[in-house]
């Protein structure tokens, strides 16, 4: 009869009736939005409007969609209307402010109504309106209107609800305690909420009935939605259950939550039949849902609101699941929306003024979003089924022009989910608002819903070549997609930098990493997409630590701010070491889930030949690098402020402990995580026809020796009550690598052989010094852990036989590791300068790893074999790209860019066991890398008959040689204890690059001689700076003096050490310097040997300046006090100096092994006798000299104690004045006189702070 | 390791050791003497060196209390040491080839700042303000005078070792033995920069007027010596008398080895002669005829021309002139 009543109506007639009251009924809903009657009224005729369209086009199944849509509006907007007649008789005159607070039940009738009107309910609504606008006629344009419409009514449907339901009274009056029970809203309200409910819950057998009413034959309709997958099913109706539950009990009801969504997962888990994308994201939500319920049980304090909380969790649970189960379109908008509107209560959760502005926000885009995204699903479908299989055959056949669109506007709701700019303000607003359980999902879940949309669309359902088709035969769609991520990674990446409060910043960083994955996905390759994906759970998984970790800090310490945290490290140390790992992970550091999936991201954009995109992606996880350390740096190292709060409770622990678990589990074994992805890529590849490719090698491999100390570390952490314990079993486990390492020589070449062993033993030798050193320092545990951690990493770095093992070991070494033992002290300083250190390290290892990429892409696995083989044959600009970066980068960890020195040094603010050893044997990793560059991976045998030869290694030469003078010249003018021996190494590390640079047996000789003899007395001179601090508490040249008749063993260790790094023959110094300089003239490079003698006179200068204004001058008189340093430091130093002086009588004992390894290198062999090379250029014998000065001085010596029969002490002669040192001492400064004004008007035409 | 024995017998008795210790001596009573004839004095006899020395070694040796003992006392012995080293490497044309496989030239270059260094060191470890003010100013001088004389050591390797076809000799006995085939480098143009600069090293590294600054009597009391007494300060003026040698005896080498027919002796002697000529021309006619600099005009001084003479020369000898 309904048909019959529109069978008397024309249609064109009926068409324009309806957009007329589609227009004209907003229009009116606009005009009294103040009042609910006028929008509650005003909307009906809209929805009447849009049911009159609908029937316009003749279609049955529409009718019966009109059918339906009208009954279901006059049952919620009755309800509403209902509703608002009993509120606002309770309010105060005519305010709509807080008008639902006293009566609660009919405020939330009032607000199920009015959001059941928009088609927004917890219990679904019917499918009347998909019906309506699946037959809508007209094509794109009316459904565009109708989707801007309903988007106004949504923005002032909200409005009222917000501030009816959320918002406080006017007055301020106080909320009756608890009137659920006193507010009965009698039975018409109850009878059409009821109706409601049930149309929703029962949609299908309601859209059967209105089709029998029309007399349609059963099934004539068009199956929109495929029903509930029961994952998604246990979720959203046990919501029901726990929300009635704990309105007796909160308890049970939390239990009975994390039961349900424990059970979701598991049948999620034990479904075979789902899809792999669709399993992916189902363990996705599950996993990532349970630890959110978990730790929700202790977050969410009991209170009127917290069963609110658990039955739209549970909800969104459900809804999440049910996206990521269903394989229809129909279903899908159905979840989304329920998506929408759970997560929105869940953000306004707090009720504050600045968590409903929040919300509204997030409401109105998502909703906006989604309004605009169901036409595009819908014209994909051409009019179809919407069941995935139907549309992708529906879209194939599409025009290019509305194939396109259809994916534009489909892109724009999943672009808003996601968090896409210019539609992501929602995000950082919404995630410091809402409770940080929830913040948590949102960043880890609902944005990932909108990349799932996309990979779902875009890839699952249209595939590459309809991609293609819509762009008839240009892949802009891809391209969009990229620049959409490329856009979003940069305004994320850099608005999280200046960022103060946490949960912001961690949105903004959401952002960028968002960004990052469609950036990735947008180049629509294999690889492409496997990357994308395998972030997308490393992401879930990291994000969510680093939000319920916050939500833990910000529960304790009651603010949300940066500075609110500072120290918690200590009160909260569980929770922090979780939020520790979230960071590093988040940055993209090895061994954490973040670093394996960047790897890949990165690897797919060079493999695509973007490495422009490569780089950009690498500068973000720089942005990375500096946001995320200010977290570590915050929690960790900076003091408290205020009282220590207590430890988060265990049951917020223990889902971070096992998301931290995750994080390290995942970067340690990135296969499972790829076991997850690549079934999931290879059916993408199966259906949209991407050319498959190998899975790339992710595994690092992990000798004992590496094992040794990164299980170890664990060992100062279990002593960590008794440090000197502590620091000895540092030394014991370092010694116990030595020993693995020893063992284990079998795969090492003798370079990698040495190398490992100077880590192990110089390791082991300085942590003994350090158990005296940092006897009075404070949790020395740490300090030893990650020192271990960092031995680990040099250690790889020394046994890697493929580059991505390489590289992830030397970002261990260098970033984080180094970062935290180089910080110890937590002194503002030393942060600041710790820090600085650490962000050029990254920088520096960002080269390398560009290198690292192109290298592998070429060579199709990173094992050195293979790249060496692919240098040879890949394009000459990669090849030298490749050896170029990477050279960069080694340089740039050896402090050689001769510009700023300064702010490539290690800082002298470091804890001085670990400054030695960084400038003796960590930086020696860079002479490492390049060796093994230019060496062992051919770039070098690549490079000559491809390029000029040694144009790379001959600009490498001039930097050395540049930085030996300009690093001494620096140190020239120096007065910290330790920068004048940083500036040191520096300038020492000129030499072994210049060497290494040569490229020639002698010079790669001369330079392996001086790394090795370096070790020695480098480490020596830092120790015995060590010592001086130690004994003395001052840092500067100018606040000593005369300290040598004080520690006497000490001055004699640093004479010996100070005559080996000046050169003096025969030391050792002397020796490797002679064959460097007979490698340059071999050359011809007279220039590079005048410098590097020249740096020999300035090194002489500045140790002697030492010598004098540190051991000898004038006495301070107040350091008389001041002792020999303590046995467990002068054992090492002494160890060290006997070294120096046995290698310098002997140096063939050292030229032996580097010899070796000059063969192994495939050089020309050298002759090597006990005293130093037998024969050659080069040759001399440091044993005849060493004999020569011996007797010499010993004769001397002799004669002077024999003839020195009377001996008389006595004053200092001063003309008969009572001068006292501090008058007369000279300045650090004024020691050089005039020469060292000018040598400091020199470096700061460079270095400008010199000038100070 | 069997001619370590030869290089020992070179090193204590020629043409280092008693060698240079009694002609270094003597060039510098020579040197007294002849200063004090152009300052119209009579002056010491040529054995008042040798005398001093004696007198020195019978002194009661004073240390100052505030002075780390060790260092004091060992640092002219260390400069001493050094110079004897030193000393074992000059050659001696038509006498003594040289010790071939030291290093020659570099590791003269290292040790001959030795003695100051010394001076330094000890002016230091004697915790005097003097010594001080001495350690800043020997440091200056040292910094001046090091970069010409690499240079020129740089220069004549480079000359040499292009002629001889092995791109740079290092070797003095190499230098010299090349000098004898093809005639001195002091008749060649291209290093009389080079020469000039070596001459006006000399007094700088000898520490004579104009340069005598870290010892100015008249200043700074003789800056590190000022602590110094009996058989140390005797090491001192020992390292001193052989230091002279080692230089002289290597401007020689470099620039005009040319011997004379006949025996070793003549040779020994002719070299003596050719040293002694050398200390008049650029230590004691300077010394006698000038006053003294102020540190900063020394070290301008070494910086505004003998650096540039030696470089001009090096960079000559690098084009294959």
């Amino acid at each position: 009869m309904a048909s019959a009543a529109v069978a008397t109506i024309s249609q064109p007639s009926l068409y324009l009736l309806g957009a007329v009251l589609v227009l004209g009924a907003a229009a009116g809903a606009w005009t009294y939005r103040r009042q609910p009657g006028g929008v509650i009224g005003f909307g009906a005729l809209v929805e009447l409007g849009v049911a009159c369209a609908g029937l316009a086009g003749g279609v049955p199944a529409a009718a019966a969609g009109a059918v339906l849509l009208l009954v279901f509006q006059a049952a919620a907007r009755l309800l509403a209307w209902g509703a608002w007649r009993r509120l606002r008789a309770g309010a105060a005159r005519g305010s709509l402010r807080g008008a639902g607070h006293g009566r609660p039940v009919s405020g939330a009738l009032f607000a199920l109504g009015m959001f059941a009107s928009l088609g927004l309910s917890p219990f679904l609504v019917p499918e009347g309106r998909l019906l309506i606008l699946h037959g809508l006629p007209g094509g794109l344009f009316p459904a565009l209107v109708l989707a801007a419409v309903s988007l106004g009514m949504a923005w002032l449907t909200l409005d009222l609800v917000q501030a009816v339901c959320f918002e406080s009274p006017a007055g301020g009056a106080a909320p009756q305690a608890d009137s659920w029970t006193r507010d009965r809203p009698g039975p018409v309200l109850a009878f059409l909420a009821v109706a409601v409910a049930g149309l929703g819950v029962l949609a299908h057998p309601a859209q059967e009935l209105a089709a029998g009413l029309l007399g349609l034959a059963p099934g004539a309709l068009p199956h929109l939605g495929d029903g509930w997958h029961p994952a998604a099913l246990v979720p959203y109706a046990g919501a029901f259950v726990v929300w009635a539950l704990a309105a007796r009990g909160l308890s049970a009801a939390r239990l009975l939550a994390v039961v349900l969504v424990a059970l979701s997962l598991g049948l999620a888990l034990a479904d075979a039949s789902l899809d792999p994308l669709a399993r992916l994201f189902a363990v996705l939500v599950g996993g990532v849902g349970l630890a959110v319920a978990v730790y929700s049980c202790g977050y969410i304090r009991p209170g009127p609101r917290a069963p609110g909380y658990f039955l739209f969790l549970l909800l969104m649970l459900g809804a999440l699941m049910g996206l990521a189960t269903t394989r229809s379109f129909g279903s899908f908008y159905g979840f989304w929306e329920l998506m929408t509107l759970s997560s929105y209560l869940l953000v306004i959760h707090e009720r504050t003024a600045e968590a409903l502005s929040a919300g509204r926000r997030y409401f109105l885009m998502s909703t906006g979003g989604a309004l605009f995204m169901l036409p595009g699903l819908l014209l994909l479908a051409g009019g179809g089924g919407l069941d995935f299989a139907a549309v992708a055959g529906a879209a194939a056949g599409l025009a290019p022009g509305v194939l396109g669109l259809a994916l534009v506007l489909a892109l724009l709701g999943f672009a808003v989910k996601a968090g896409l700019v210019p539609l992501h303000s929602w995000l950082p607003v919404a995630h410091p608002v809402a409770p940080s359980s929830i913040s948590a999902p949102l960043s880890g879940l609902l944005t990932k819903m909108g990349v799932y949309g996309i990979v779902r669309v875009f890839l699952g359902v249209c595939g590459v070549p309809v991609l293609l088709a819509a762009g008839q035969g240009t892949p802009w769609i891809g391209s969009l997609l990229t620049f959409l991520g490329l856009v979003t990674m940069a305004y994320g990446e850099i608005m999280a930098l200046r960022q103060d409060d946490l949960k912001r910043l961690l949105a903004f960083s959401t952002i960028g990493q968002i960004g990052e994955i469609v950036l990735v996905l947008g180049l629509c390759s294999w690889l492409s997409t496997t990357a994308a994906l395998s972030h997308v759970l490393n992401h879930a998984v990291m994000k969510n630590l680093l939000f319920l970790g916050a939500g833990a800090l910000i529960m304790r310490a009651g603010g949300r701010r940066l500075a609110d945290l500072s120290g918690l490290g200590r009160a909260m140390p569980w929770t922090s070491a979780c939020m520790v790992v979230g960071a590093l992970s988040v940055m993209g550091l090895p061994p954490f889930a973040g670093f394996a999936s960047k790897y890949l991201m990165l690897l797919a954009c060079v493999d695509a030949g973007r490495v422009d995109l490569a780089a950009g992606l690498l500068l973000a996880s720089l942005a990375g690098a500096v946001y995320a350390m200010r977290i570590v740096r915050v929690l960790l190292f900076e003091p408290r402020r205020g009282a220590a709060p207590a430890e988060a409770p265990w049951s917020m622990r223990l889902p971070l402990l096992v998301l931290a678990g995750l994080c390290v589990g995942l970067g340690v074994a990135p296969q499972a995580n790829l076991a997850l992805v690549a079934p999931v890529v290879g059916m993408l590849a199966a259906q949209s026809g991407l050319a498959a490719q190998a899975l790339p090698t992710l595994s690092v491999s992990w000798p004992p020796f590496v094992l040794v100390p990164m299980l170890g570390a664990a060992l100062p952490f279990l002593l960590r009550r008794n440090p000197r314990a502590a620091g000895w079993s540092a030394a014991g486990v370092l010694l116990a690598s030595a020993a693995a390492v020893a063992l284990g020589r079998g795969g090492l070449d003798t370079l990698s052989l040495s190398f490992a062993l100077i880590v192990a033993v110089m390791g082991c030798l300085n942590m003994v010094y350090a158990v005296g050193y940092m006897d009075h320092s404070h949790s020395q545990w740490r300090f030893y852990t990650f020192f271990l951690f960092m031995t680990g990493g040099l250690l790889g770095v020394a046994a890697s036989t493929d580059l991505f093992s390489f590289f992830t070991f030397w970002e261990i070494m260098s970033s984080w590791t180094l970062y935290f033992v180089i910080v110890h002290e937590e002194s503002p300083q030393a942060l600041r300068e710790g820090y600085k250190y650490f962000f050029f390290n990254v920088l520096g290892a960002g080269f390398v790893f560009l290198g690292v990429l192109l290298a592998v892409q070429a060579a199709g696995d990173p094992s050195f074999e293979a790249v060496r083989r692919a240098l040879g044959t890949m394009p000459p600009g990669t090849a030298a790209a490749v050896v170029g970066l990477m050279a960069l980068g080694f340089a740039m960890k050896a402090a050689q860019l001769p510009l700023r020195i300064d702010v490539q040094m290690h800082p002298a603010t470091a804890p001085t066991p670990v400054s030695g050893y960084i400038s003796s044997v960590l930086l020696k990793s860079a002479l490492f890398g390049l060796l093994k560059l230019f060496f062992v991976l051919g770039g070098l045998g690549a490079l000559a008959g491809l390029w000029q030869q040694g144009l790379v290694m001959g600009a490498l030469a001039w930097v050395g040689g540049v930085t030996i003078v300009l690093a001494a010249l620096l140190a020239v003018l120096q007065s910290d204890l330790k920068l004048v021996l940083i500036y040191s190494t520096v300038s020492q590390l000129g030499y072994m690059v210049l060497g290494l640079a040569l490229g020639s047996s002698l010079g790669v000789a001369g330079g392996l001689l001086h790394l090795a003899n370096h070790v020695l007395f480098k480490d020596l001179l830092f120790l015995v700076a060590g010592a001086l601090l130690l004994r003395t508490h001052r840092h500067s040249l100018d606040e000593l003096g005369g300290i040598g008749r004080r520690m006497p063993a000490t001055l004699a260790v640093f004479a010996v050490g100070a005559l080996c790094v000046v050169g003096v023959p025969p030391s050792n110094g002397f020796t490797s310097k002679w064959i460097i300089y007979q490698a340059l003239m071999e050359r011809g490079e007279v220039a590079l040997a005048l410098m590097s003698l020249i740096g020999s006179v300035l090194t002489l200068a500045y140790f002697a300046k030492y010598l004098h204004m540190a051991f000898l001058g004038q006495p301070s008189r107040e350091l008389e006090h001041v002792r020999e340093a303590p046995r467990t430091m002068l054992v090492p130093m002494i160890l060290l100096a006997a070294g120096c002086v046995v290698t310098s009588v002997f140096p063939g004992l050292l030229l032996a092994p580097v010899a070796a390894v000059v063969a192994q290198l495939g050089l020309p062999g050298l002759d090597v006798a006990p005293w130093g090379l037998a024969s050659g250029p080069g040759a001399w014998n440091a044993t005849a000299v060493s004999v020569l000065a011996a007797v010499a001085f010993g004769l001397g010596w002799g004669a002077l104690r024999l003839l020195m029969r009377s001996v008389r002490v006595s004053a200092v002669h001063t003309c008969g004045e009572d001068l006292r040192p501090e008058d007369t001492r000279m300045a650090s400064r004024g020691v050089y006189g005039l020469p060292g004004e000018m040598l400091r008007n020199l470096a700061a035409v460079v270095v400008p702070s010199v000038k100070e | 390791m069997n001619d370590i024995f030869p290089a020992l017998f070179h090193m204590l008795v020629f043409p280092g050791g008693l060698f240079a210790l009694v002609a270094g001596l003597f060039l510098k009573g020579l040197d007294r003497r002849v200063e004090a004839r152009m300052q119209r004095r009579v002056g010491p006899p040529l054995w008042q060196p040798f005398l001093d020395i004696v007198k020195l070694a019978l002194k009661q040796t004073v240390i100052p209390a505030t002075a780390q003992r060790t260092a004091f006392l060992a640092a002219p012995v260390l400069g001493f040491a050094g110079m004897a080293v030193c000393a074992a490497l000059i050659p001696v044309a038509g006498a003594y080839a040289g010790l071939p496989g030291l290093g020659d030239l570099l590791v003269l270059f290292y040790l001959l700042p030795l003695p100051a260094v010394a001076l330094m060191v000890g002016g230091s470890a004697s915790s005097s303000p003097f010594g001080a003010l001495g350690f800043s100013r020997e440091m200056c001088m040292m910094l001046a005078y090091e970069v010409p004389l690499l240079a020129v050591l740089l220069a004549v390797a480079m000359k040499v070792g292009a002629a001889t076809g092995v791109g740079v000799e290092f070797s003095l006995s190499a230098v010299v033995g090349y000098q004898l085939a093809h005639g001195s480098l002091a008749l060649d143009p291209v290093m009389w920069p080079a020469l000039a600069a070596y001459l006006l090293f000399l007094p700088g590294t000898m520490g004579v007027p104009p340069f005598d600054v870290p010892e100015a009597e008249t200043e700074v009391l003789e800056g590190p010596l000022l602590e110094y007494s009996g058989p140390a300060l005797g090491f001192f003026h020992l390292a001193s008398a052989l230091k002279t040698m080692v230089v002289l005896g290597l401007g020689v080498a470099m620039f005009f080895p040319a011997p004379l027919p006949g025996g070793a002796l003549v040779n020994v002697a002719w070299f003596l002669a050719k040293c002694a000529g050398l200390m008049l021309l650029t230590l004691t006619v300077v010394k006698a005829a000038t006053g003294r600099f102020r540190v900063e005009q020394a070290f301008l001084f070494y910086l505004k021309y003998p650096a540039p003479l030696a470089l001009l020369s090096l960079g000559l000898a690098w084009r294959g002139l």
